[in-house]
């Protein structure tokens, strides 16, 4: 197969580097800004986290960098770089051809997200010949050991998906992502509507594939527990910005922006006996943004210069913060 | 449930459906006035011997159950019978014909498969772009057309008009000899099939592809498809390889339900063509009233009906490994099946053959009533004291200061509640006359005269003449107008944004103009039409059309030419991107436009001298006066001068289109008028075998159509969303029940069971209407049944329930009001069914002669040789009449469906 793009990330090059990018959402009420203007890198073999309220653009940056947005979703600007290629300016076959090689993904709702007239091997080995020159056979091959890697038996492989386990099909649709062994995997939502033992269940296996595979992987979720568990790095996005990033155990220890401190404040914990605190009002209408940093209105340290400049995203050592006030508070 | 008890089921169902088949056909026999021993020695084609054996084959002289018994035992071993007319046993005559009809049916029905599908898929797949547009557009033509009518035009311009088929009826050339040249007999059989065959697959294709494209959108809007695009698939293989696989399967159930539809379909075609397959020997049977006939001719197609479904599970359950594969274990938002009963099987068995039985005599259900009264005293009361309780001063107050239009509804409901309350009082009681609820239903439906005749030599009480004012139908139909008044003024709001989106659908537009433009026909067809429609010899016999005056053709050709013009300047303005037009603007336009057509037929009525007219024409021209007012208002706010000139080309293209639009229709309305109407006269369409002129007829023929429809629609949805509440509401055994109910009359080919019943009821226009309300009702309780599984789940229900509402109440108010958009957007298409199910029955020769319709228009035209003498405007103007209203119907509805059907919605 001849390729315009190469999923070979470079030594030393992040695995995905974002710049700059902007999905606008044409509807018939207006233009809704849901990703405005963030960059942001995964590293290779690093484990980031995607975090904010619903509706904050997190699923959103996911599906642009699949090309997988309903047809209302418009990419206005920025790129998407992995390897050495721009994967939005990629026409439509090379797309198609480097969807799944070079990124995969692991749905909200895995419940719903295999396709229930096939076997479950049979979408993991479509899968492989899609992309790769080989038998049958081979593929198969491939499949059942990942399949078995993923905690599941072999025998259970010829199983349609209605016959399966909510866990066991997330397991499967894990599997059914890494059959290529693309460079980056993102999981959206991977825990949510499971129940806790299964979460246990999923995130014991980000786990170990961390150790045990180069795999990167942006997980995207409101749970900001699976972050803690799971990831090296996490991005926290509010109204279609990012508003701080920062490594795992600087982000939960001294957050500094006042919406990541009210996201985890308002967290419930089993052992703190803390008051669960929540944030006032609501996210804002995207349609038509408020002036200056998104967050003002419901912001407790807002002053003048919040409301009428947008703040910009300043990295200090690896902690980055839109937030005029980060260090006064 | 494993795939053994599924197909078990299914075939144990299969079985109760022939069953119930046989116990109506024996039902319908038996409604018949007089005893089957006088029919039969009444008619003269049979000799006594032939008598003789049949009164002893069926026991006509048994009592009605032995009857019955022996009946079963005839028909179950293909006794059929003794027909009338051919005066020989019906079984090996009706065997013949069903061969021939299976080689007419089952080629087309593939091939329409197979087209359909490849339509339903492209439309699903381009939602939304030119080509779902197309396809949409083209399937709900086909859908729309009369089959009997396509089949006649086929005839006229590709065998007598074209000649490339030959004109003979039949399957071979008649008088020609083939023995020992099988090929050319085969040559000769396949030039006879050809027409019938695309005629055929034309007409029910597009339902397929109908099908497909709902089974499809519903496919792509699943998580999966997500996962199919992010693997890496190409659109086709996303397509073919994904989403097919999962539509086929609802695909399969529905194309097998539909089965009915395509038989009906071939009955007509068969008919037109002469075709000597069971249609054409149920149009004799029609004709000649031979009833041994009809009924085994039903019995027959139903059957093979039956096991063609059977046939199409099996497929469905290969296809679904869901049941191929039987779950191992249930996964936690899936409910575990319902264990299968044989029990539930014999229950439904004998409640359905209860429930036959039961049609034969009314006097049943008044026992019952009466039952139900008793035992549901305490709800009965309790629903009153609501009813009246509303018109408490203190409530009044309340909602004259809050919500004006709930006064309007409560009295309506008090009115409606103590109008029916006195019916049934005298209906049950029958104090004035055991028939009096007949002449209700009729004035009701706007048919026939009330109060009836009172019975001579019997004293009525005050009381009873008191009761007689209170119930009279009139005061229903005012209620039920106020109630619906109340309602829509309720929500303005909510009903003016769903009808906003609705009407900026191309859709929503098309056929809310089509639609209006028949509503006008009905409204105004007095002063359109130039000739009284029912008049004899207005000119010769089978005069052909006269051409226009010279004056008038000229403002036709006029406004055609510049409307075409103006349109194709707005599309290419639309092409360079202009700034939108303004809403107000849209606004005042249509409302200019109605006003304007208000006038020219305000003029015309004043012309003409016509005072009601002239009152519709009034209210329309305020009603369109004040949506120009409220345009203006909102321009007043929104309107900026320099926004005049970007906007200025638009506006000259829409006041062309209002002139050429008022031209055509002054144009039209002028013509016939504009030469003298004495005899000969001008017939802009001719004239019919008895001097009348078509174009009158045509005009006012849609009333009866338009009657039959909506009475027919308003009884189908009562019946069908009541039995769809009821079946989704409780569930378990109720639900089963009625659900199989529903699959049966889903199955029987309900157009070939309205045919039998209405010839043996006699042709007449509530004959029409009671059996097209009776048995067009499934497919809508389905649909109820379907969105109100999802809907009792949801929580607020739960509320209602903990907060102590009962569940009539909670169906009432809760549910039904969740469900109404959804079967609103089903009434419009149900309404196309039923007006499809008239023009057909009409062409039978089983509506009103006395009353113009289009399908009688159509039947008189086939009697009277319309075909081969290429009568064209005979047969042509009606049947694009019935094309063009059906389209703008299902327009509506489909627009409707986009809207309101949660399944659709796109994500």
């Amino acid at each position: 197969m001849t390729e315009t793009f190469s999923t070979e990330i470079p030594a030393g090059q992040p695995a995905l580097k974002v710049i700059g990018l902007k999905v606008y959402y044409h509807i018939s009420q207006g233009i809704v800004k849901a990703v405005d203007d963030i960059d942001f890198t995964v590293g290779c073999g690093e484990f980031v986290g995607l975090s904010g309220e619903s509706g904050c653009g997190k699923t959103t940056t996911a599906m642009t960098l699949l090309q997988i947005l309903p047809k209302e979703g418009v990419v206005e600007g920025g790129q998407a770089i992995v390897g050495n290629t721009d994967i939005l300016t990629l026409g439509k076959k090379d797309m198609e051809a480097f969807r799944w090689k070079g990124i995969s993904m692991v749905f909200q709702g895995a419940m719903n997200s295999l396709n229930p007239v096939h076997r479950v091997i049979d979408q993991m080995v479509d899968a492989i010949l899609i992309h790769e020159d080989m038998s049958k056979k081979e593929a198969r091959e491939i499949a059942l050991e990942l399949i078995e890697s993923v905690g599941i038996e072999k025998s259970r492989a010829r199983a349609y998906p209605h016959e399966l386990s909510g866990g066991m099909k997330q397991r499967l649709m894990i599997a059914l992502s890494l059959v290529l062994h693309p460079p980056l995997v993102i999981a959206d939502e991977p825990t949510t509507a499971l129940d806790v033992m299964i979460q246990a269940q999923i995130l014991d296996l980000f786990n170990q594939l961390r150790e045990k595979t180069s795999l990167s992987l942006l997980i995207i979720t409101h749970d900001l527990s699976v972050l803690a568990e799971t990831c090296d790095k996490v991005i926290i996005m509010y109204a279609g910005k990012i508003v701080e990033e920062a490594p795992v155990q600087i982000l939960f220890n001294e957050p500094a922006h006042p919406y990541t401190r009210k996201l985890i404040a308002s967290f419930p914990s089993i052992l703190a006996d803390k008051e669960i605190e929540f944030i006032p009002g609501n996210p804002p209408d995207l349609i038509d943004p408020p002036i200056g940093c998104n967050f003002h209105p419901r912001c407790d340290y807002a002053i003048d210069k919040c409301r009428t400049e947008d703040p910009p995203l300043v990295d200090e050592g690896g902690h980055r913060v839109a937030c005029f006030r980060r260090h006064e508070i | 449930m494993a795939l053994r008890d599924v197909l078990i089921k299914r075939i144990a169902q299969a079985i109760v459906t022939i069953f119930i088949v046989l116990a109506i056909d024996f039902v319908i026999f038996h409604i018949l006035p007089g005893d089957p021993m006088t029919f039969l020695a009444r008619n003269p084609n049979l000799s006594e011997v032939a008598q003789a054996r049949l009164v002893e084959q069926f026991g006509l002289d048994k009592p009605l159950w032995q009857q019955f018994i022996l009946f079963l035992g005839n028909f179950l071993t293909l006794q059929l019978g003794m027909s009338f007319h051919f005066r020989a046993d019906v079984g090996p005559i009706i065997m013949e014909h069903l061969g021939n009809t299976l080689i007419l049916i089952i080629p087309a029905s593939l091939v329409a498969i197979f087209i359909g599908i490849w339509i339903g898929k492209n439309s699903a797949w381009r939602r939304g772009k030119p080509a779902d547009f197309l396809g949409l557009l083209f399937s709900l033509i086909t859908y729309s057309i009369p089959v009997f009518w396509l089949a006649m035009f086929f005839i006229m311009t590709f065998a007598f008009g074209l000649g490339w088929f030959p004109g003979t009826p039949g399957l071979t050339t008649p008088g020609m000899d083939f023995t020992g040249d099988p090929f050319g007999l085969a040559a000769d059989m396949l030039s006879h099939l050809m027409l019938p065959w695309t005629v055929l697959t034309i007409a029910i294709l597009g339902s397929f592809a109908l099908i497909t494209r709902n089974a499809l959108l519903d496919v792509l809007s699943e998580d999966y498809m997500v996962t199919a695009k992010a693997k890496g698939r190409t659109e086709k293989e996303q397509l073919n390889k994904e989403a097919m696989p999962n539509a086929m399967i609802p695909i399969t159930t529905v194309i097998a339900l539909q089965l009915g539809f395509s038989v009906a379909g071939a009955l007509q075609t068969e008919v037109v063509f002469s075709y000597p397959g069971i249609g054409n020997l149920i149009w004799e049977g029609v004709y000649y009233r031979d009833y041994p006939l009809l009924q085994a001719a039903f019995f027959m197609i139903t059957v093979v009906v039956v096991i063609a479904n059977l046939l199409a599970d099996f497929i469905y359950f290969y296809l679904d490994p869901r049941i191929r594969v039987g779950a191992e274990f249930t996964i936690g938002d899936e409910k575990p099946p319902r264990p299968f009963s044989h029990y539930a099987v014999v229950v439904i068995a004998i409640v359905a053959l209860l429930s036959t039985w039961a049609v034969i005599g009314i006097t049943t259900v008044i026992p019952l009533i009466i039952l139900l009264l008793i035992v549901k005293r305490k709800d009965i009361v309790q629903f009153l004291g609501r009813r009246l309780g509303a018109l408490k001063p203190a409530n009044l107050i309340y909602a004259w200061r809050n919500k004006r239009s709930q006064i309007l509804i409560q009295f309506s409901a008090v009115a409606l509640v103590v109008n029916l309350i006195a019916v049934s009082i005298i209906a049950v009681t029958g104090i004035l006359s055991p028939d009096w609820w007949l002449y209700w239903g009729g004035a009701f439906a706007g048919l026939g005269s009330f109060p009836p005749p009172l019975l001579p030599d019997v004293e009525y009480s005050t009381m009873a003449l008191a009761l007689s004012s209170i119930a009279h139908p009139s005061l229903a139909q005012i209620a039920i107008v106020g109630a619906v008044i109340g309602i829509l003024l309720g929500r303005r709001k909510g009903l003016g944004d769903t009808f906003g989106r609705f009407i900026r659908t191309r859709m929503g537009m098309a056929g809310t103009a089509i639609v209006a433009m028949f509503a006008g026909m009905t409204i105004f067809g007095d002063i359109v039409a130039p000739y009284d429609p029912e008049a004899f010899f207005t000119g010769l016999l089978y005069q052909a059309p006269s051409s226009m005056p010279e004056m008038q053709l000229l403002m036709v050709s006029i406004g055609i030419a510049s409307a075409l013009g103006a349109g194709i300047v707005w599309l290419i303005l639309d092409r360079i991107k202009r700034p939108p037009i303004p809403r107000f603007f849209v606004t005042i336009y249509s409302g200019g436009l109605i006003l304007f057509i208000a006038g020219i037929f305000g003029v015309q009525s004043l012309s003409l001298e016509n005072t009601t007219t002239l009152v519709f024409s009034a209210a329309i021209g305020v009603i369109a006066g004040i949506i120009i007012l409220r345009g203006l208002l909102s321009a007043k706010r929104n309107f900026f001068i320099q926004d005049l000139k970007s906007h200025l080309p638009r506006l000259v293209i829409a006041l062309v289109g209002v002139v050429s639009i008022g031209l055509i229709v002054l144009g039209i309305l002028q013509a016939p008028r504009a030469v003298p109407l004495d005899f000969p006269g001008n017939h802009l369409i001719g004239t019919d075998q008895l001097g009348r002129d078509v174009f009158s007829q045509m005009i006012i023929a849609v009333r009866i159509t338009l009657l039959v429809g909506i009475v027919a629609t308003g009884m189908s949805m009562i019946i069908g969303t009541l039995v769809g509440l009821v079946a989704g509401y409780y569930g378990g055994i109720i639900d089963s029940f009625l659900m199989r109910f529903t699959d049966i009359f889903f199955v029987i080919p309900s157009l070939l069971l309205m045919i039998i019943l209405a010839a043996v009821l006699g042709p007449s226009i509530v004959t029409l209407i009671l059996v097209i309300g009776l048995f067009s009702w499934s497919s809508t309780a389905r649909i109820v049944r379907g969105q109100v599984l999802t809907i009792k789940e949801r929580a607020y229900i739960e509320r209602v329930r903990a907060v102590g509402g009962g569940n009539v109440y909670i169906m009432s108010k809760h549910v039904l009001a969740a469900v109404a958009p959804l079967v609103v957007a089903n009434t419009i298409l149900v309404t196309a069914w039923a007006i499809l199910s008239e023009v057909v029955l009409d062409f039978f020769g089983l509506g009103d002669p006395s009353m113009i319709s289009w399908g009688t228009m159509l039947y008189l035209a086939f009697n009277a040789g319309a075909m081969s003498n290429n009568f064209f405007w005979l047969v042509f103007p009606p049947g694009i009449m019935v094309v063009l209203l059906l389209l703008g119907v299902s327009m509506v509805g489909y627009a409707m469906d986009e809207i309101v059907n949660p399944k659709l919605r796109r994500r």
